[in-house]
Parts: C-alpha cells; sequence; structure tokens
C-alpha cells in the first residue's frame, strides 16, 4: 500500500517537473521569435545592464568599423540594421561563434556596414554606433543596443538607452553625443547606403566576402544558425 | 542513509559548478573553458530566465536539495524528487539547445547534466526504496489515533 502511494508520489513529481520545464521551455519558444514589432531580446534594464553581452570581443582589435585583425585575408562586410530583430539574432546567438573560429584566427576581419531603412529609430542607433566606432567601440556598441532591442520604431532608441548601452560598452558617453550628428557619422552612412545599393542587398543582415583586389561578393547564407552559418562561411573561404 | 549521503555530496559538487558559473556570469568573465563554446552558451538567451541567470536558479536548487537530504520523512523525500526531476529535465533542455541552436558545447553544462541526472536517479530511487521515512502515514496515524 505505502509503496503504491509512493509510486503516485512519483508520479505526481514527474507530472509537476514536466509541467515546469515545460512552462519555461514553452517561454523560452516565445522568446526566440522574431516577429516585426515584438521585442526578440528585451530585458530588464538592469538585466541587460548586468549582461556581459559583450565579453566575448574582449582582445579582439577594433579601428573604426573593422574588427579582426587587419593582416586578415579576407572582410566580411555585415550589412545590418540595429533595429533588425533577426540582425540582433544573429549577433546573440551566431556573431560570437564567427568571431572565435575566424576573426580571432586571423582568418576574417568584419567590417560594419549600418543601414537604416527600417524607421527613426534605425538611424539614431546606427548614429550612435558609428559615433562609437570613433572611439573603436562599435561592435560593442552596436551588440548592447541588441541586447536592449525593442519594438520597431517605437521610440525604443531614448537617450537613456543610448547611454546605457554606451556605458556597458566603455564607449565615453559626452565624446559619442558629440559625434553623433558629425559629417563623418553622415558620410559612412550614405557610404554604406551606397556599397548595399551596388551589391544589391535585399535585406538585414546580409553579408558579402571581400579578398582585394576582387570586388566584394554578396553571399548566399542558407541559415543564421551557429553551425550552417559558420558551415557555410567556412566553404566560402575555401573557394 | 548512504543514498542522502550521496545525494548532498552531489549537491555540493553541482552547487559548485552552478556557483563558478553564477560567478562568471555577474563578474562579466570568460569561463575556463576546454570545449570552446562556454562563452557562446553563457551568452546566449537560455542562460537567463526571466532575467535571472539560469546558474544562479542552479545554486538554489542544488542547495535546496543538500538540505533535503538531511531530512527525513517521505515529504522530503518527495520535494527533493521534485527539485531533480525538474533539474534534469530542464539541464536536457539546456543540452538540446547546445546542440541545436546555440551550436556550442560548455563543458561545465555537461558536468552540470551528469549531476543532475545523478541526483533525478537518486532521488528517484529514495523516494521508492525508503520504507522507514514515513511522515505522512505516521502524521495521518496520529490524526487517527485523535
Amino acid at each position: 500500500m505505502a509503496r503504491n502511494r509512493r509510486f503516485l508520489l512519483l508520479v505526481a513529481a514527474v507530472v509537476v517537473a514536466a509541467l515546469v520545464v515545460g512552462s519555461v521551455v514553452a517561454i523560452g519558444a516565445g522568446r526566440g521569435d522574431s516577429t516585426p514589432g515584438t521585442t526578440t531580446r528585451a530585458k530588464s534594464p538592469a538585466a541587460a545592464a548586468s549582461s556581459p553581452a559583450t565579453a566575448f570581443l574582449a582582445g579582439v582589435p577594433q579601428d573604426g568599423l573593422t574588427l579582426g585583425k587587419p593582416t586578415a585575408p579576407a572582410t566580411l562586410l555585415e550589412f545590418v540594421d540595429p533595429q533588425c530583430p533577426y540582425c540582433a539574432r544573429w549577433s546573440e546567438a551566431t556573431f560570437p561563434v564567427v568571431v572565435r573560429r575566424f576573426v580571432k584566427t586571423g582568418r576574417l576581419r568584419l567590417e560594419l556596414r549600418g543601414l537604416h531603412f527600417l524607421g527613426p529609430d534605425s538611424e539614431t542607433a546606427l548614429r550612435a554606433v558609428l559615433a562609437a566606432a570613433q572611439q573603436n567601440k562599435a561592435w560593442n556598441m552596436l551588440d548592447e543596443l541588441y541586447a536592449r532591442q525593442g519594438a520597431e520604431n517605437s521610440g525604443w532608441v531614448t537617450d537613456a538607452v543610448l547611454e546605457e548601452a554606451a556605458t556597458a560598452a566603455g564607449v565615453d558617453v559626452a565624446k559619442m553625443r558629440a559625434a553623433h550628428d558629425s559629417p563623418r557619422v553622415t558620410a559612412q552612412i550614405l557610404e554604406a547606403d551606397a556599397a548595399a545599393s551596388t551589391l544589391g542587398v535585399p535585406g538585414t543582415p546580409s553579408f558579402a566576402l571581400a579578398r582585394p583586389p576582387a570586388t566584394p561578393q554578396l553571399l548566399t547564407i542558407p541559415s543564421l544558425e551557429p553551425a550552417d552559418f559558420a558551415a557555410s562561411l567556412e566553404s566560402d573561404l575555401d573557394r | 542513509m548512504k543514498l542522502r549521503v550521496a545525494t548532498a555530496a552531489l549537491a555540493i559538487g553541482g552547487a559548485a559548478i552552478a556557483g563558478y558559473l553564477t560567478y562568471v556570469h555577474y563578474a562579466h568573465v570568460a569561463p575556463i573553458c576546454t570545449t570552446g563554446g562556454c562563452e557562446e552558451v553563457q551568452r546566449s538567451k537560455y542562460a537567463e530566465l526571466a532575467g535571472v541567470p539560469v546558474a544562479l536558479l542552479g545554486v538554489i536548487a542544488y542547495a535546496t536539495l543538500f538540505a533535503l537530504a538531511w531530512m527525513r520523512g517521505e515529504l522530503a523525500a518527495f520535494g527533493a524528487a521534485i527539485i531533480a526531476l525538474t533539474g534534469a529535465a530542464f539541464s536536457g533542455y539546456l543540452l538540446w539547445a547546445q546542440l541545436g541552436p546555440i551550436g556550442a558545447i560548455c563543458q561545465w553544462c555537461l558536468a552540470n547534466d551528469a549531476v543532475s541526472a545523478a541526483l533525478a536517479v537518486l532521488s528517484v530511487v529514495r523516494l521508492l526504496r525508503d520504507p522507514s521515512q514515513e511522515v505522512f502515514a505516521s502524521a495521518r496515524r496520529t490524526i487517527v489515533a485523535r
């Protein structure tokens, strides 16, 4: 009798465990959705501030919009919009893998091409990223903004968000504000627009591989997931 | 008794692993890693639950299991089974995340998975095979006697 009761208790324990983990998995799956107008990586400000979002970039050389060793034989041009949820997802899951496998090993360097086609919040955020590039912190700043990304054009790119992201990225906020609307930043935006137009960039994120003296080639990426993306990039580099 | 001692020992080991990962999270440092993917896993969305690091939740769960290991009775065994089974199932989910969406393996997470699975087995065995701990039953007898 007691043994039967213990067995029932075990069944109850299994059911409780299944319910708890099932709920967590369901919440996690919902969090991964990247439909327009939803928040993909939105965290509470405190959580975002405490997230080691860019720890993996430590020790990787940055110069303006480039990330990686200048001696790398190839450059991956990354076309992004700071408001693009897929860009944030790529940055969160795949970017660290690319940095570890290709950039830190000296095989590749990345070069940022910021676009702002999604709306006014895109341009405000992009200008902050380009201003941070003048302190060689563009990639940190972009990643910190992704970590705080809100719904498209909801006005989420506030001064407070920019300041918080800049602080987390190790950017001098005053210098960033001073450079935000500078002619240099405007010129970089126009250059990126022109490059996207020349290459026929269909959306963000898009990637082009440059191996001088050959002209950059737009890459066909089968998936933004880490393993697939890395395999595809490996194949492109081997060509 | 041996079951509960083994459970307590494993809980200490699990708490040490989870404690280290919690430290890594809040100290913003890269974990020591031989598998090469610890940082990616730690940085992924799966490393947090409602803004709370899952490693911290692990510390709390292991500490609770440690405490329950020293408590007698069916109620303690039942509570331990719920926590251990939940932990093992959640570890399985995180293992799936590493092999699938994240595409990187964290050695600390694998060690945690092993500890978690072992604790689940011990907790189930304890719940099914410890006839000397009958808190529910003795409580019922007391009520009947009144």
